[in-house]
C-alpha cells in the first residue's frame, strides 16, 4: 500500500515543472536558430525576453527542491531524483542563456552593413544540438538510461561539426577581412550551439546517474559503451 | 538476501542460518549477517518484521520467553553463543543492553552505575568510584549528575536516564551494547545526546541498534540490515541502504512508500 501520498504528489509536480521547463528551453534553443537562419529580429527579440521565463523555472524548482529535502527528507530514489534534479536545472538555465546569447548575435548580425549568407555547417551544427537536446529532454521524461547514453555519444558530432565550422570561419576572415564582425558573431554563435552540446551531455550524466545510481562522467559512460558495443560484436561474430 | 561481500571487517558476531520460532511461529527466517566490530550497525523494518526478537538473540534475552526455539548459530569470537560451555551471565556482561523505556533502578544515580559490579562482588570503595565516574563520563551524562551523584535516578529527566542506563551498561566495560530503540521515548534534544554519544562510543564497543528512524539510522549507522517477515531483505553499508538499495522493497521501505 502507497503512503506518504502528498509527498508523491509533490514529487511527480516536481518532474513536471522540469518538465516544463526543459520544454522552454528546447522552445528558446528553437526560436534561436530560427532567428539565426532568417536574421529575424522579432524572432530574436522573443528569444531575449523568454530568458526570464527561463530563469524564473530555475529559481522556483531550486526552491522546491530545498524545502522537498527539508520537509521530506528524501533518500534513494527520491533523494537521487532532487539532487540531480537540482544539478539538471542550472544545465538548462544555462542552455537558455545561449540561446540567448545567440539572439543577440544574431541583433549584431542584422545590424551590420555586410550581409552576409549563413553557412551549411552552421544550419547544420543548429540541427546537431537541437536533435541532442530533444533527445535529452525525451530521456529525461522517460527515464530512459540507453537513450540517455546514447545523447552522451552525440555530442563527438557536435565538437566536430564545430571544429570545421571554426575551420571555415577563420579562412573566411582571412579572405574577406572586411566582413570580420559578422564572421566573428558567427564563430561566437557557433560556440554557443557547442556549449548548448555539453550541457546536454551534462544532462544525459545526471539521467543516468538518477538511473544507476552511480555518478559517471561521459568519457567512462562513453568508455562502458564501447566496451558494451565490441562485446556485442563479438557475441554476434560467433 | 541482497548483501555488499566486498567490504571486509573484524566480527564481533557471524550468525548463520538463524531461524527463531515462537511455538509454532516462525519470527526470523535463516539469518545470515556479520555483525563488525566497532562499527555501528542499525536494524529497520516495520512493526513485527523480527528486528527486536533479533537483537535480544545476540546476549540471549529470548532464552527468558516460553516457547522460543532458536535454530542456526551466533558465533562471538569463534564460539557459539548458544553453546552448553558458555555461561549467559558472562555473555550478558560482554553484551549489554539499552531498552526503549529508560529503566533505571530506584535508588541513586551512583548505586545504579556500581550495581553491576557490585553484583559481581566488587567491594572497593575506589575501585567503584572510578568506574563510576568514568561510565558516567563515556555516557556524556557526569557534568549533569557529578554534584547529585546520591540524588534518586527516577528524578532525572527521560534523556537523562537514558544516559544513565547506557552507563551502567559500560560499567562491565561490556564489547558490545544492543539498543532496542533507545530514543523513542526522549525527544529531539535528548534524542541528539544520544546519537552524538553513540557516534562517540563506537570507539571503543561495538554498538547495534534497533531503530524505527530511518534518519537516525542514516545519520549514525555504518551498516544497515533492512528486515521485512523475518527476514533480512538488505544487508549493507548505509550509504548504499539511503542512496542506492539493491532490492525494490528496500527502496519502498526507506522512501517512504509502505511501512
Amino acid at each position: 500500500m502507497s503512503q506518504r501520498i502528498t509527498y508523491q504528489q509533490e514529487l511527480q509536480a516536481l518532474h513536471q515543472r522540469m518538465i516544463r521547463m526543459g520544454s522552454a528551453v528546447e522552445e528558446a534553443i528553437h526560436m534561436a536558430i530560427l532567428s539565426l537562419i532568417d536574421i529575424d529580429v522579432e524572432m530574436a527579440k522573443k528569444v531575449i525576453a523568454k530568458d526570464d521565463e527561463i530563469d524564473d523555472f530555475e529559481r522556483s524548482i531550486t526552491q522546491d527542491c530545498i524545502m522537498l529535502i527539508a520537509r521530506q527528507q528524501p533518500v534513494a530514489k527520491d533523494l537521487r531524483e532532487i539532487t540531480s534534479d537540482m544539478k539538471l536545472i542550472t544545465d538548462l538555465e544555462r542552455m537558455g542563456d545561449h540561446a540567448e546569447d545567440i539572439a543577440k548575435h544574431v541583433l549584431n548580425i542584422s545590424r551590420s552593413e555586410k550581409k552576409i549568407t549563413i553557412p551549411y555547417d552552421v544550419i547544420q551544427l543548429s540541427n546537431q544540438t537541437k536533435a541532442m537536446i530533444h533527445a535529452a529532454l525525451d530521456a529525461y521524461v522517460s527515464r530512459d538510461l540507453e537513450q540517455a547514453k546514447s545523447v552522451i555519444l552525440m555530442d563527438s558530432k557536435i565538437d566536430k561539426l564545430y571544429q570545421n565550422m571554426k575551420k571555415y570561419l577563420k579562412k573566411q576572415m582571412r579572405l574577406d577581412p572586411e566582413n570580420v564582425d559578422p564572421l566573428v558573431e558567427l564563430l561566437l554563435i557557433s560556440k554557443h550551439l557547442e556549449r548548448i552540446g555539453d550541457h546536454a551531455e551534462n544532462v544525459a550524466e545526471w539521467i543516468v546517474y538518477y538511473i544507476e545510481g552511480e555518478y559517471a562522467t561521459s568519457s567512462e559512460i562513453k568508455k562502458e559503451i564501447k566496451q558494451e558495443r565490441k562485446k556485442q560484436e563479438q557475441a554476434d561474430q560467433e | 538476501m541482497s548483501e555488499n561481500n566486498n567490504t571486509q571487517f573484524e566480527t564481533a558476531f557471524e550468525v548463520r542460518d538463524l531461524d527463531l520460532y515462537y511455538d509454532t511461529f516462525q519470527a526470523l527466517k535463516k539469518i545470515n549477517m556479520d555483525i563488525p566490530l566497532n562499527q555501528v550497525t542499525a536494524f529497520i523494518g516495520p512493526s513485527g518484521c523480527g528486528k527486536s526478537t533479533f537483537i535480544r538473540c545476540f546476549n540471549r534475552m529470548n532464552d527468558l520467553i516460553e516457547d522460543c526455539r532458536i535454530e542456526g548459530e551466533i558465533f562471538h569470537h569463534g564460539v557459539e553463543i548458544h553453546d552448553k560451555s558458555v555461561d549467559v551471565v558472562q555473555l550478558r556482561t560482554e553484551v549489554g543492553m539499552v531498552f526503549q523505556q529508560p529503566n533505571p533502578f530506584s535508588m541513586s544515580v551512583y548505586d545504579n552505575v556500581a550495581y553491576g559490579l557490585r553484583c559481581q562482588g566488587v567491594k572497593d570503595k575506589n575501585i567503584l568510584d572510578e568506574v563510576v565516574e568514568t561510565s558516567l563520563k563515556q555516557a556524556a551524562i557526569w557534568d549533569e549528575v557529578k554534584d547529585h551523584l546520591n540524588r534518586n535516578a527516577m528524578k532525572l529527566s527521560g534523556g537523562q536516564q537514558q544516559r544513565l542506563c547506557i552507563a551502567r551498561a559500560i560499567s562491565l566495560k561490556p564489547e558490545v551494547i544492543l539498543m532496542d530503540e533507545p530514543t523513542s521515548a526522549l525527544d529531539p534534544i535528548a534524542t541528539t545526546k544520544i546519537e552524538d554519544l553513540i557516534t562517540e562510543l563506537k570507539k571503543t564497543y561495538t554498538i547495534i541498534i534497533v531503530t524505527h528512524s530511518m534518519s537516525q539510522a542514516a545519520r549514525i549507522s555504518d551498516r544497515t540490515a533492512f528486515f521485512l517477515l523475518g527476514e533480512v531483505i538488505e544487508y549493507d553499508e548505509t550509504d548504499v541502504i539511503f542512496h542506492n538499495p539493491a532490492d525494490s522493497r528496500t527502496e519502498d521501505y526507506v522512501t517512504g512508500k509502505f511501512g
